[in-house]
This record gives structure tokens, C-alpha cells and sequence, in this order.
């Protein structure tokens, strides 16, 4: 009886530890997510990309809208802290100048970025 | 003893068919995997199209093809595919008139990944504006780390990086002639004015015809104003521009070099800029052109076709001024 028991929970573990390796490699729902899961680095392109584009077509509720695809809850506030980014890693003052007037469109405007609405 | 081994067994993997549904069921349902800190190769369609669309603008302000390309190899999909979706976008963008640099730059980019269309050849043929650096001295521009998968710490590389060979594709050649190219002289805003007649001179409406100029383009289809014609279509147009028509599927402009002038007015309080009327027929099957590879991706100069009729009262091909009162 005992060892009847013991191979029930051998057989049980052997299974699950199977079932939980396979399911968790190979999920069942799509792997295929949202912006609002991208990496830091890619979130930060993201935004940059936004504030490009929005520097193109000037449709603010569009840039919202791709904004908000990264889960933020102050869009103003995420762009204006990627323009400071943008500063410190030295990026092309036409790069931080868009995400200065996307930030500034949004209501956030930081006084270090200031100097950038321009270029 | 002999008969328990088999037992054992049969009781062992039993045990092991529920506690593997039972891991399954957990790990699908009750647990399942969540992403974070992906790349954009995890995106699903609708965003992975949206991430497209910023690269092309992206591409549009920085103009730069090997940050470009480190973006859309991002989505770690053959290079085939990718130039396939971002030709996809770029027509969508067109067909929502999306402003003329965006448009450019995609038309451009899409160019660049092998995948010209039809709709894109007007953008490339549209001269692109000349690109200032700044005078700020920079940095090597840093571009996202992928995590978790060890890669790729961006820096804007030293020497270029050797670009794809360029397969030219095959460029949809007009199929409408000039027939008659009319300067008006009225009152009321400049216009190209537009006619497009089938071969018996009946007006045919829905043909669509492109204006470019030299920092954007404009897409009108005639029939619009009934009242005019059935194959009447007009823009207004500013003075110093000057402007190109193509008309159809032509992917090349018919007519160049158009300008709105001062025409002399009686009143001088009141200037009068000139018109142009113009108005093409279907070259006849006869004379239509085999399509050959295109120009270069970014032609300077579009040719322009010297259009050869036969003697008609109603065709001329020199322009004429009509003064209407």
C-alpha cells in the first residue's frame, strides 16, 4: 500500500513537472502582446518615434493615442522625462526639440527642455 | 512479485497522464506565462503596423537607413516580409493623405526595402528636402538594448553600412496624352484645371490625378463638379510653385513646369493670376508603352512625354492665352 502511494506521487510529480515545463514553453494564448510589455530601451524608442511623427503631422490626439498604448497614466510627464533622457544621451537637438513640443502639447514642460521648443 | 511491477507501472504513469494534464491545465489556464520587457518582434499585427508607421516618420526626421533598419530588423521577420508590411502601411498612410514628408520618407524607406508600388512612385519622384545637420556637436546616438535576449547596444556606426542592392521595379507609364494645354486668364483663384476625355472627347469621370510640387503633392479625382463636366477636375494653386500632373496610374508626371503668372489686368486693384486648362485623351493601344524598370529611386528630373498627334481642330499643344471678360 505504501508503495503504491509512493508511486502515485512519483507519477504525479513526473507528470506536472512535464505538463508545467511544456505549458509555460509553449502557451497556449498568443505569445503576441502590446506596447505597454515592451523592454525599457524599446518603450523609450517608442516615445521618441511618437514625438518624431507627431512633429510630421501635428495630430495630437493621434500621438495620445500611440502614447497610450504603453499603459502610461501622464503622457505629458513620460515624454518630457524621455526628452531629458534624450538630453543626457546626447541626441540630436532636432530629436529632443520633437519630443520638447510633444511634451509641451501634452501640458508637461520642464525648464531644462525649454530651450529645445525651438529647434 | 512478478505480477506487481506491471501494476506499479501502469499505477506510475496513470499517476503521470493526471499530473500532466493537471501541470498543463495550470500552466495554460490558472498561471499562465506573462510577457515583459519584450521587442518588437512580440507585437501583435495591429501594433506591430502602428510600429511601423513610426518608423517611417522616424525615418522621416532623421533620415537615417541604418537606424531604420536596426528598427525593422527588430521584428526579427525575413527582410521579404517586413518590406511587404511596411509597403502595406505606406499605402495605407497614402491613402489617408498623411502629410507629404511622412509619405516621402515611407515612399523612400519602402524604396529602399525593394518595395516600390505604384502609389509610392509620385512620392519619389517629388523632390526631397535638402537635409541640414545640426551644428550641435553629438554623441553616438544609443538605441535600445533588447532584453532579455543579449543583443543589440546600438551605435551609429563610422563608416556606412553596406545597403541592399536596389531591384528597380517596373514603373506604370502613362497611358493619357496631352492633348491641349490652355492658359486662362480670369478672374477668381489660380487653378490647374483638368479635363480628361475618352477617344471620342466624352468627359470620363473617376481618374484620379496627382499635383506635386516641390515639398508635397495633392490627389484630386474628376467628375467631382458635374456642373463642369463629367471629366472635370481643378486645384487651386499658389504663385511661385511650381507644379507637375500625372494623371491615372501614371507614375510619372505629363505635364511640368507649371506656374501661375501675373495676366494683365484692366484693373489694377484687382490682379489677376493665370489658369491652366489642361486636357488629356487615352493614347490610342496602338502607341502604349510596355512597361520598363523605372527611374532611379530618387530621380532629380521626371521625363516628361513629348506627346505626337495627328492634325485636330480641338488639339493643340501650344500654349495659348484666352482672355475671358
Amino acid at each position: 500500500m505504501r508503495r503504491t502511494l509512493l508511486t502515485i506521487i512519483l507519477g504525479l510529480a513526473f507528470g506536472a513537472g512535464i505538463g508545467l515545463t511544456v505549458g509555460w514553453i509553449a502557451p497556449i494564448s498568443s505569445p503576441q502582446t502590446a506596447p505597454s510589455v515592451l523592454s525599457a530601451q524599446w518603450q523609450s524608442d517608442w516615445v521618441l518615434m511618437t514625438a518624431q511623427a507627431y512633429s510630421l503631422d501635428g495630430d495630437l490626439n493621434l500621438a495620445r493615442q500611440r502614447l497610450a498604448l504603453l499603459g502610461a497614466s501622464d503622457l505629458g510627464a513620460q515624454v518630457a522625462q524621455r526628452g531629458e533622457e534624450a538630453l543626457a544621451e546626447g541626441l540630436p537637438p532636432a530629436y529632443i526639440g520633437t519630443l520638447a513640443r510633444l511634451a509641451a502639447a501634452l501640458g508637461a514642460r520642464t525648464p531644462t527642455l525649454a530651450p529645445y521648443l525651438t529647434q | 512479485m512478478i505480477e506487481e511491477r506491471p501494476r506499479a507501472l501502469v499505477v506510475f504513469l496513470v499517476a503521470a497522464a493526471v499530473g500532466l494534464i493537471g501541470g498543463l491545465v495550470y500552466a495554460w489556464f490558472i498561471s499562465p506565462v506573462e510577457f515583459t520587457a519584450v521587442e518588437p518582434s512580440e507585437l501583435r499585427s495591429e501594433f506591430r503596423a502602428t510600429y511601423l508607421q513610426l518608423v517611417g516618420a522616424s525615418f522621416a526626421v532623421e533620415d537615417d537607413w541604418t537606424r531604420a533598419q536596426f528598427r525593422l530588423d527588430a521584428l526579427r521577420e525575413p527582410k521579404a516580409q517586413v518590406a511587404r508590411q511596411f509597403a502595406e502601411v505606406t499605402e495605407r498612410a497614402i491613402a489617408e493623405g498623411r502629410p507629404a514628408p511622412m509619405l516621402r520618407a515611407m515612399s523612400r524607406l519602402a524604396d529602399r526595402l525593394g518595395a516600390r508600388t505604384a502609389v509610392m512612385v509620385v512620392y519619389l519622384a517629388t523632390p526631397v528636402p535638402t537635409f541640414v545637420p545640426s551644428a550641435t556637436p553629438t554623441r553616438s546616438v544609443l538605441l535600445p538594448t533588447t532584453s532579455p535576449s543579449p543583443s543589440p547596444t546600438f551605435a551609429r556606426p563610422d563608416t556606412p553600412t553596406p545597403l541592399p542592392t536596389f531591384t528597380p521595379t517596373p514603373v506604370a507609364l502613362p497611358t493619357f496624352l496631352l492633348v491641349a494645354r490652355e492658359r486662362v486668364c480670369e478672374p477668381g483663384p489660380a487653378q490647374i484645371r483638368v479635363v480628361v476625355e475618352d477617344e471620342k472627347g466624352k468627359g470620363v469621370p473617376g481618374i484620379e490625378v496627382w499635383v506635386t510640387w516641390d515639398d508635397g503633392a495633392d490627389r484630386f479625382v474628376t467628375g467631382l463638379k458635374p456642373e463642369k463636366g463629367s471629366g472635370y477636375a481643378d486645384m487651386n494653386i499658389q504663385p511661385a510653385i511650381t507644379y507637375a500632373v500625372a494623371v491615372a496610374q501614371s507614375a510619372v508626371p505629363i505635364v511640368t513646369g507649371l506656374k501661375t503668372e501675373p495676366c494683365p489686368s484692366s484693373d489694377p486693384a484687382q490682379p489677376i493670376s493665370a489658369s491652366w486648362q489642361l486636357s488629356f485623351r487615352p493614347i490610342p493601344p496602338t502607341a502604349t508603352p510596355s512597361p520598363t524598370p523605372g527611374p532611379s529611386p530618387t530621380p532629380t528630373e521626371t521625363p516628361t512625354r513629348t506627346p505626337t498627334l495627328g492634325p485636330s481642330p480641338t488639339m493643340t499643344l501650344t500654349p495659348t492665352v484666352t482672355r475671358k471678360p
